[in-house]
């Protein structure tokens, strides 16, 4: 996709830590990366690699009583001249980007709804907060919004409440609260895995649709290589809170480098060519205290690796245009036998 | 929502049916029958065959049921024992008092818990939080009669505070309108303090619970995410959910409140219904013992009755379409 490359939100060196027993742990580990403006950007890894806890790093969504953040978080969003780090952001500023300038739109739809709120009163919600729209237009502009998000019947929408709807409307209304604000960039974290497979599809082509009408970014957390495959401009693999690939999306899965990025892809049904056993990944994602700390994390999955083939201190190598590998065992790498 | 307040309203013809019905044979399966006070020494099988006769005691259950239901509808509940008055007339002397001393009781648990509750949770962990939870603890294991007895010798005996007994000062009550009122309600703090005490503990750590959970759920998450000013987020998400199930307890505690009222009133010689029907069942004053035991019979369902509708108004997922 031929586009101008404008930093919209470029994490620098992010590490989020939880509080367990009096003890910190990262969950993110030293995360870099660039979001550019007007692309989809996809994060993918298994659940546990640290996805969602940058996604809500990202506004700060974590109780404070037990999370540390360090690094930057640099946001180029409209309005201000200069980026704003939003780790540094003080209440009022802060509520002003959520919601106003980054949306979220999250994984359950149905708990990420006030259960006792009227979906218009939901989406109103967010307009009070961000826009200078009296009662009355703030009405209209949430019976637009439904529209929009294509609820057949925005009036009846309006008044129910969230039980009173499907999984896949859920989803819209979200959504819709999402977007009410035109925010430049709307962050989704796994938006279709609580639906079946059917809706899934009209989401996802509803958040295209959108982001087409908005020109906004959009950040895609998902465990789903197909969603990525289908929605993505740019992607970064995650595992065990650091970013181990990123590239454009057609070369990541045409040249995929990183042994983790590698078993993913050999992981999906159908795609490991007339073999008749699914391919797995070796072991399982270590729990966030157990999470190795130091070398190539991914080397406790790969066993049969030779350990000179990976760096003391893994660093990013370039491998392709936008395309970068962390550690230097993609050189050698091969599935065991 | 008003077709489930109906439906709801329809049910308590046949649940009241079913109770009046419930209380009538279980006082069928008393030992002895109403003409038992008037035995004597001397009285001669013959009249009490014929009494029996004359007041319809031979008749089959379900007539004397009849008769027994349509008298209570037409409001004769039969004339007390011990007071040779009518049962309507002497519930009608106490139940004010015991009305009085339940509110309050009532007013005072909610103006203690709600706002501890929400202290406890807000301040999570704090000294705060574990003297709230300290509390709770001393709450539970006091019995309400200890309670009302240490009250009685530290804050009327002792201090000089709060009267030691009684409802109503009798001078007050000659005088009538507000001097009368005010020395009621002076007359129960204390023991509705007492009352309060126990019913504030299960509402304390509702509200604690609840609060804390919601904080981290995912519609709170939600709504931060929407620039929602915390202390927005608090009030509009948090609180309300977090008052349903304290809401749903509502009518649970009314009952507990009024039946703590039977003891309380006897520990502190309080003229209330509560020490109506202890004295009621000692001096086997039958007639008063039954209506009250359908007076609190029929409190308990229309409490639950109320609690049913006030959760429907407030939690959209229960209403029927």
């Amino acid at each position: 996709m031929p586009k101008v490359s404008e930093a919209l939100l470029e994490i620098k060196n992010l590490h989020t830590s939880f509080r367990i027993e009096g003890q910190y742990y990262a969950a993110v580990d030293g995360v870099d990366l660039t979001v550019f403006k007007d692309e989809v950007f996809a994060v993918v890894g298994e659940s546990g690699c640290g996805k969602t806890a940058m996604a809500l790093s990202m506004v700060r969504l974590h109780n404070i009583n037990y999370t540390r953040m360090d690094g930057e978080i640099l946001f180029h969003g409209s309005g201000s001249g200069r980026p704003q780090d939003i780790l540094k952001l003080k209440g009022a500023e802060l509520n002003k980007v959520r919601g106003g300038h980054i949306g979220m739109i999250f994984q359950d739809p149905l708990s990420a709804l006030n259960p006792l709120h009227r979906i218009g009163q939901q989406i109103e919600e967010t307009l009070v907060y961000h826009t200078d729209l009296d009662k009355e237009r703030r009405k209209a502009r949430a019976m637009e919004l439904l529209e929009n998000v294509g609820m057949t019947d925005p009036a009846l929408t309006y008044t129910q409440f969230p039980h009173e709807l499907s999984g896949g409307m859920r989803q819209r209304a979200m959504i819709a609260i999402a977007i009410s604000a035109k925010p430049d960039l709307l962050i989704a974290d796994e938006p279709t895995t609580a639906l079946d497979v059917t809706i899934q599809a009209q989401i996802l082509d509803l958040i295209r649709a959108l982001k087409k009408e908005m020109k906004s970014s959009i950040i895609l957390i998902t465990h789903d290589l197909g969603v990525v495959a289908e929605m993505a401009d740019r992607v970064a693999v995650m595992y065990a809170g650091q970013v181990v690939e990123t590239a454009p999306v057609t070369e990541l899965f045409g040249n995929p480098r990183h042994p983790y990025t590698r078993s993913l892809l050999h992981s999906i049904p159908g795609a490991a060519g007339g073999e008749n056993r699914l391919h797995t990944i070796h072991g399982a994602v270590p729990d966030l205290r157990g999470l190795p700390r130091d070398g190539c994390r991914f080397s406790r999955r790969t066993p049969w690796m030779p350990g000179d083939a990976h760096e003391a201190v893994p660093t990013y190598h370039e491998v392709g245009p936008g395309h970068y590998v962390l550690c230097t065992c993609y050189k050698t790498f091969r599935f065991e036998e | 929502m008003w077709k489930t307040i109906a439906r709801r309203l329809l049910i308590l013809v046949p649940q009241l049916f079913a109770l009046s019905l419930l209380i009538f044979l279980l006082a069928q399966l008393m030992p002895g029958d109403a003409l038992r006070g008037f035995i004597g020494p001397g009285t001669h099988p013959d009249l009490l065959e014929r009494l029996r006769e004359h007041h319809g005691l031979n008749d089959p259950w379900y007539q004397q049921y009849w008769r027994w239901l349509t008298a209570v509808l037409q409001g004769d509940m039969g004339n007390s024992i011990t007071f040779q008055r009518p049962v309507i007339a002497v519930i009608g002397d106490r139940i004010g008092n015991t009305m009085l001393l339940s509110i309050m009781a009532s007013l005072f648990t909610y103006l203690i818990a709600v706002p501890l509750g929400i202290l406890a949770a807000r301040h999570k962990g704090t000294s705060l939080d574990r003297g709230t939870m300290i509390y709770t603890f001393v709450a539970l294991s006091i019995p309400t009669v200890v309670m009302g007895l240490i009250n009685i010798l530290v804050f009327a005996l002792t201090l000089g505070w709060f009267p030691p007994f009684g409802a109503v000062e009798l001078s007050a009550h000659a005088a009538g309108g507000w001097t009368a009122f005010s020395s009621r309600i002076y007359h129960a703090l204390l023991p509705a303090f007492t009352m309060a005490f126990l019913g504030t503990v299960s509402i304390i750590y509702y509200l604690r619970n609840e609060i804390i959970d919601n904080d981290s759920s995912d519609f709170v998450t939600t709504a931060r995410s929407k620039g929602v000013p915390e202390n927005e987020v608090y009030t509009r998400h948090i609180l309300r959910n977090a008052l349903l199930p304290v809401a749903g307890s509502a009518g649970a505690l009314v009952v507990l409140i009024f039946s703590g009222s039977i003891f309380i009133e006897t520990v502190f010689t309080f003229q209330g219904m509560g020490q109506l029907f202890i004295s009621s069942i000692r001096g086997r004053d039958f007639p008063v013992a039954n209506a009250l035991i359908m007076f609190y019979a029929i409190l308990n369902t229309l409490a639950i009755l109320v609690t049913d509708i006030v959760i429907t108004i407030i939690d959209p997922r229960i209403r029927i379409k």
